[in-house]
């Protein structure tokens, strides 16, 4: 167990790089995103954790990167209690990235505050738009900021995208795709795969970037290449510490069983 | 006439009206006024739930000044809970009401955001163990579903499983597409039928659920 340990963390302080092969659930995304047209009205949802921003933060800055590229406009909206403070670490850690690209707050992007009431709050959104808030998360007035204006019902929406798991895509799934037909994307939570893939192949969702190594599968194909990319080879240092245990141990408990028969 | 109103009667038939409306939009929608209904409904619903967030925080608040004052079990993490809230309350009231506030984004951002990637961290030491005790051949399924999470993790989930040898990646994504797939189509059909039935179960009184 000590020598596991110590391989587990010399490969974490010295991370192997590997060649990333994307998924087709994916490039689904990013080939979406890429056909959009410029000005499309995009939501976007950080509905994780503050200690799940490794497996979800990095897919939000990478796809806010692609969005803006493409000319979209981004309302930033949750559902959960971090969900704002999610924002705004995103937004921070963009900040020289959004200054390079002249981008303008209010007018390219905004943040909201949370929106209660979960699957609830998600259908209410689509029908009320805007008249949902009265103020952003900086406290200014929803009268005063641009992008916001453009934002009535589900109709101004071009597509969301729910991060953090399955919830908030399935919240958009059943109130925003299915009755009125608005795309959905998901960046959901490794342990989620299936679930994601499964609404892939059903058509549900435009595509999925899902974990960590999702995002940097997205960042190679978006050429922003960031910190996931370089915590994929954390991954690969965890995932081979499992697998090695495994071996190791069942190796063991295989020999300890054939002694006792003998 | 009190009784009644004070009984569950009323709340299962308001209840049982809400879910009637929100089930009708969705497969008639074309029906007058049923659309407006509901998202008149929504929004009250949303009211409903961010109101929870009141006696909740309430509820906490009178909790741990309980602990506090009878000095019970761990009455000190209680008081650290009270502490922080109030703290953090008090900033973000003193701050604007806003995320504008700097001291508010430390609380979180340098704060809360550090103690609680250090808890999911620790985590990590986890990732050594857990397996060890699980994923032992002790019977055929235990060697399937061991099998199955290596190929998955090494074909699906890193990309140094593709470095070791080109299969992983082919049989993991198989196992993806097929199996795993078809188990998540299997859960979300069983859970929105589980989930129907439950509220069923509640508008005719046999759940008590919240209403109880």
């Amino acid at each position: 167990m000590p020598f596991v340990l110590i391989i587990f963390f010399a490969i974490l302080i010295n991370p192997i790089p590997f060649p990333i092969a994307t998924n087709r659930w994916t490039t689904a995304y990013y080939r979406y995103v890429e056909a959009l047209p410029s000005g499309s009205l995009v939501l976007l949802s950080p509905d994780f954790v503050a200690a799940g921003y490794t497996e979800n933060g990095y897919t939000g800055e990478a796809m806010l990167k692609q969005l803006w590229r493409k000319g979209a406009d981004v309302i930033i909206v949750g559902y959960q209690a971090e969900s704002p403070m999610m924002a705004d670490k995103m937004l921070l850690r963009l900040n020289d990235w959004i200054k390079a690209h002249n981008l303008v707050y209010g007018m390219d992007y905004v943040s909201l505050p949370m929106v209660t009431g979960l699957e609830v709050g998600a259908a209410a959104l689509a029908q009320k738009g805007k008249d949902l808030f009265s103020v952003d998360v900086y406290g200014t007035p929803i009268s005063q900021i641009p992008i916001m204006q453009r934002f009535t019902n589900y109709a101004s929406i071009n597509l969301c995208i729910g991060m953090g798991g399955r919830a908030t895509t399935g919240y958009y799934i059943s109130h925003w795709f299915i009755p009125y037909g608005v795309r959905v994307g998901d960046a959901g939570a490794t342990l989620g795969l299936g679930g994601s893939i499964a609404t892939f192949d059903k058509g549900q969702i435009v595509g999925a970037v899902v974990g960590l190594t999702g995002t940097a599968e997205y960042e190679s194909l978006i050429g922003e290449f960031s910190v996931a990319t370089k915590l994929v080879g954390t991954l690969n240092a965890a995932v081979l510490t499992m697998v090695g245990s495994v071996i190791i141990i069942n190796i063991n408990f295989v020999l300890k069983k054939f002694g006792r028969k003998t | 006439m009190t009784a009644y109103l004070k009984s569950r009667q009323p709340v299962i038939y308001l209840l049982a009206f809400c879910t009637l409306v929100c089930l009708l939009q969705v497969f008639f929608p074309q029906v007058p006024g049923l659309t407006p209904a509901y998202g008149y409904l929504s929004s009250w619903m949303s009211i409903l739930i961010g109101f929870v967030y009141i006696p909740s925080t309430i509820s906490l608040i009178v909790r741990s000044a309980k602990s506090v004052q009878k000095r019970k079990e761990r009455w000190y993490v209680d008081a650290i809970i009270l502490a922080m809230m109030i703290i953090t309350a008090g900033v973000y009231l003193s701050g604007g009401q806003s995320m504008s506030s700097t001291q508010y984004r430390w609380i979180f951002n340098i704060l809360y955001t550090a103690c609680q990637s250090a808890v999911w961290g620790i985590m990590a030491l986890w990732l050594v163990y857990i397996p060890t005790q699980t994923f032992l051949f002790k019977n055929v399924d235990m060697a399937l579903f061991t099998i199955t999470a290596v190929i998955t993790a090494l074909g699906v989930h890193a990309p140094v499983g593709t470095a070791i040898w080109g299969g992983f990646p082919i049989i993991g994504q198989w196992i993806v597409n097929y199996p795993d797939k078809g188990v998540s189509y299997a859960t979300g059909v069983l859970t929105g039928v589980g989930v129907l039935l439950t509220g069923l179960r509640m508008i005719r009184g046999q759940e008590k659920g919240v209403i109880a």
